[in-house]
């Protein structure tokens, strides 16, 4: 091998890794520069951080690989938390006491509310979707909408507040592995371990999963190939809704409180997140790991550039151009 | 008399594929020169870079006797060498006139697009290859046959002095082919040379003067028409003789499995019956749009029929979507690979095995032991030529692609297998072994529908031929009475 074919080599490389060299390199750059970055109290944080809109990101992770999109799944995230959080709110005691007449532990009604509300909304994004042939983009667009004025009704403007410690011991609960050291894990973290476990397996093992790719790869053979396109879409959607049901209940209760705005523009960031660890925006190609990987890529350069006192505003322009440059680095892969 | 075009030990490696090998290829003034090969012989790449859609990694081009290098497919096309892909490049929602003239709309004294002009010029150009299609209307809205057309007249419409058509032929009916044989006949008598890609041998003695053969990116030879009669050009093609094209096995023919009654769909065809048994091959004749596809799907489930019945063995069933059609046994192979056929980003594995995953299946999980073993009874079957099973299926040349969605049609045996131009745009001999496996399926019982625009091959494999003629049934032969001049008659709606 001649030097040439060296460089060409190594160009090729560079630009197929492109995001994950740069990625090393921010990290780099923070571990010399702050003292925190590389502790494990740190990392603890990034994985707390990353949890819930992970769950999210994972759920539309699954849609962008059937070639569909969800733009409703920040203002879902915000119902459903509304929605969970007034089970066990002690400010609004007519819901606690719908809660409480089930007869178990009003935490668990709640939990179930929160997920319930977000398959609500995957059943009508789906059915709308297959069923009425309307492209998804336009579908959730207005279940965006739907959503967050829900999330308003529900709460009747107020964030949900005064929340029984029982609940808001879900989220911001945490496995403590040295007292001393102050190391904790936070329990949100077990259920997005969970998430990406069971969505991973969908994809890979189940039927149901291998459609999710051939739909997304190509429909009209997937048809041919006698799948069932409508059921496999509305799965999808039913399914992700759940995650994304589940991901609103769980911030909610980390937060301890459910304010009605909340999950604002979160769907970009779970865009975001599938396109930088390289889901495919054509659809048929990625994996539950990428979205992870994605995932973390914007937590720790958000978190990066907080450490570096860098300012919101800035930090904006730093996270479209970081989406500009994955993309960049995708399309020069070869399919 | 000196050559108009020579390419000189031209290279091309993709990756780790040696595409072409120090082949060289010349053209003269005015002639029709057939390049063929089996798919992945080298004949597209060896195509593109004379266009300049690829760089040749050696060897050099001269026009005139004088060096060119073609950087972009704007050099080619202003040094007078134009292409007719395979491939449709047509923007759909734009007019025809749009299409032929994108990227060099005439413009006003105004500066703006001279839509007069364009539509005029378009107006003569279709006139002058014979075909009637409005330049005003969309191309979303036209048959792939007159798409066709106009890919040609695009072409032309460049004045190009060298024309390169890549198997120009494979959505026309035999009309439309008459017509453009006069139409490359004339180009010739002008003095334009024109490059025929074509897997029809008939087509090739018919058009051509000069033929040149490649075989895995080597040239093999190149000669007059006249100097290489056809077992010749097979056996370069091949490297063998192949006796028998069409190698049909006698299948004992049993009961009835499928009877459609009426079936009816506005604007496709209408009031259509027919039956087909057991250990038989019927074979769907027509002219491109005759209405047999929208027949076959419709009886896959692919699309709704407006009036009719389907029996399955006797029973009257209902198919509203192909998952229907396959519960009842009867499988399509659909006559676009890339775009119904095969999903191109997944692999081979995945295509095999999506209709029937369930087979693969330990409890909850998809098991990947079963998988591979599946696959690989598949692949020795149909000698699908690939890496391994997770080789990604766009990978593969044309004719393997095809084996794969046959693989995918028998693994979820099914005993009623409708096949779509089962054969169109593959290699000589991925077309016999397909041939023989049709037979051998006969054999074994199925019952196989089989729609072809290729004459020889519904004469040669099937035992009953049906014919359709604008939506309509026109008329049904045995293996006996047909000919090619009574399929015709009836394919051309005239009854006698």
């Amino acid at each position: 091998m001649n030097f040439k074919e060296i460089m060409q080599k190594g160009k090729g490389i560079l630009q197929k890794y492109a995001i994950l060299f740069g990625f090393l390199v921010i990290v780099i750059v923070l571990g010399f520069v702050t003292e925190t970055f590389f502790t494990l109290n740190n990392l603890f944080l990034i994985l707390k951080q990353v949890s819930c809109i992970g769950i999210t990101t994972v759920a539309m992770c699954m849609l962008i690989i059937m070639g569909c999109i969800d733009l409703s799944v920040g203002s879902v995230m915000a119902v459903s938390g509304v929605f969970g959080a007034l089970m066990v709110s002690e400010a609004n005691p007519q819901w606690m006491a719908f809660a409480s007449s089930f007869g178990i532990d009003p935490v668990w009604i709640a939990l179930l509310a929160g997920i319930l509300m977000g398959t609500a909304f995957g059943v009508f994004n789906g059915l709308i979707i297959a069923k009425g042939k309307i492209p998804p983009f336009i579908v959730t667009l207005g279940s965006m909408t739907i959503a967050r004025g829900l999330a308003y009704i529900l709460s009747q403007g107020m964030p949900v507040a005064k929340l029984l410690d029982s609940f808001t011991g879900i989220g911001a609960g945490k496995l403590t592995l040295s007292e001393s050291a102050g190391l904790h894990i936070s329990n949100t973290v077990f259920f997005y371990i969970g998430v990406v476990l069971l969505v991973s397996f969908i994809l890979k093992k189940r039927r149901f999963g291998r459609y999710i790719y051939a739909i997304g790869g190509n429909e009209s053979a997937a048809l041919a190939a006698g799948i069932n396109v409508d059921a496999v879409k509305l799965k999808a959607y039913v399914l992700a809704g759940s995650l994304v049901g589940l991901a609103g209940t769980l911030s909610v209760s980390r937060l301890k409180s459910a304010p009605p705005a909340f999950g604002n523009a979160y769907e970009l960031d779970a865009i975001a997140g599938c396109i930088i660890g390289g889901v495919s925006f054509n659809g048929g190609i990625g994996k539950v790991w990428s979205s992870v990987v994605g995932a973390f890529i914007l937590v720790i350069i958000q978190q990066g550039m907080d450490m570096l006192d860098v300012q919101t505003f800035y930090q904006q322009i730093v996270k479209g151009l970081i989406i500009i440059l994955a993309v960049l680095g995708d399309r020069k892969r070869i399919i | 008399m000196s050559d108009l075009l020579e390419m000189k030990d031209i290279s091309k490696r993709f990756g780790g594929v040696e595409a072409l090998k120090a082949v060289s290829f010349s053209l003269k003034k005015g002639e029709v020169h057939a390049l063929v090969g089996e798919n992945g012989a080298g004949k597209s790449t060896l195509m593109k870079i004379l266009i300049g859609m690829h760089r040749p990694d050696s060897g050099v081009i001269f026009l005139n006797g004088e060096k060119k290098v073609f950087n972009c497919m704007k050099d080619a096309l202003n040094y007078g060498i134009s292409m007719i892909f395979q491939e449709f490049n047509s923007v759909a929602h734009m007019t025809v006139a749009d299409n032929i003239f994108l990227g060099r709309e005439p413009y006003t004294k105004f500066h703006s697009v001279d839509y007069k002009k364009m539509h005029q010029d378009t107006k003569n150009i279709l006139k002058r290859i014979g075909v009637d299609i409005d330049s005003k209307v969309d191309v979303s809205t036209l048959t792939v046959a007159k798409i066709q057309l106009i890919e040609i007249a695009k072409a032309l419409s460049y004045d190009a002095d060298i024309i390169i058509m890549d198997e120009p032929t494979s959505a026309l009916s035999n009309n439309e082919i008459d017509n453009l044989y006069r139409i490359v006949k004339e180009l010739a008598a002008d003095g334009k040379t024109v490059v025929f890609i074509s897997h029809k041998i008939d087509e090739i003695y018919r058009f051509c003067d000069r033929i040149t053969v490649l075989r895995d990116g080597n040239l093999i030879g190149s000669d007059l028409v006249d100097n290489i009669d056809i077992d010749q050009l097979i056996m370069m093609m091949v490297n063998r003789q192949i006796t028998e094209m069409y190698p049909k096995e006698e299948a004992e023919i049993k009961e009835k499995v499928l009877e459609v009654k009426n079936l009816s769909r506005k604007g496709n065809f209408e009031d259509i019956s027919f039956y087909l048994r057991k250990g038989e091959i019927l074979g769907v004749a027509g002219l491109m749009g005759a209405g047999r596809t929208e027949l076959a799907e419709s009886i896959f489930g692919m699309r709704r029929i407006d009036r009719g019945e389907i029996f399955v063995k006797g029973k009257k069933v209902s198919i509203k979507h192909p998952k229907d059609a396959i519960r009842h046994g009867i499988m399509m192979v659909p006559e676009d690979r890339t775009k119904t056929g095969l999903i191109l980003k997944l692999s081979v594995k995945e295509n095999i095995l999506l209709t029937n995953l369930k087979k693969c299946m330990i409890a909850f999980y998809i098991s990947k032991k079963k998988e591979k073993k599946s696959v690989e009874t598949f692949s020795k079957i149909l000698e699908i030529k690939m890496k391994d099973e997770s080789q990604v299926v766009s990978a593969l040349s044309g004719g393997n692609q095809q084996k794969v969605v046959v693989s995918r049609t028998l693994f979820s045996d099914p005993d009623i297998i409708i096949m779509d131009e089962p054969t169109r745009g593959i290699d000589v001999k991925t077309k016999a072994d397909i041939h023989a496996l049709m037979s051998k399926l006969a054999n074994q019982g199925k019952a196989i529908i089989m729609i072809s625009s290729e004459m020889p091959e519904v004469i040669g494999i099937s035992d009953r031929i049906i014919v359709l003629h604008e939506g309509r049934l026109s008329g049904e032969l045995t293996r006996a009475e047909a000919d090619q001049q009574s399929v015709l008659r009836y394919a051309m709606g005239r009854n006698q």
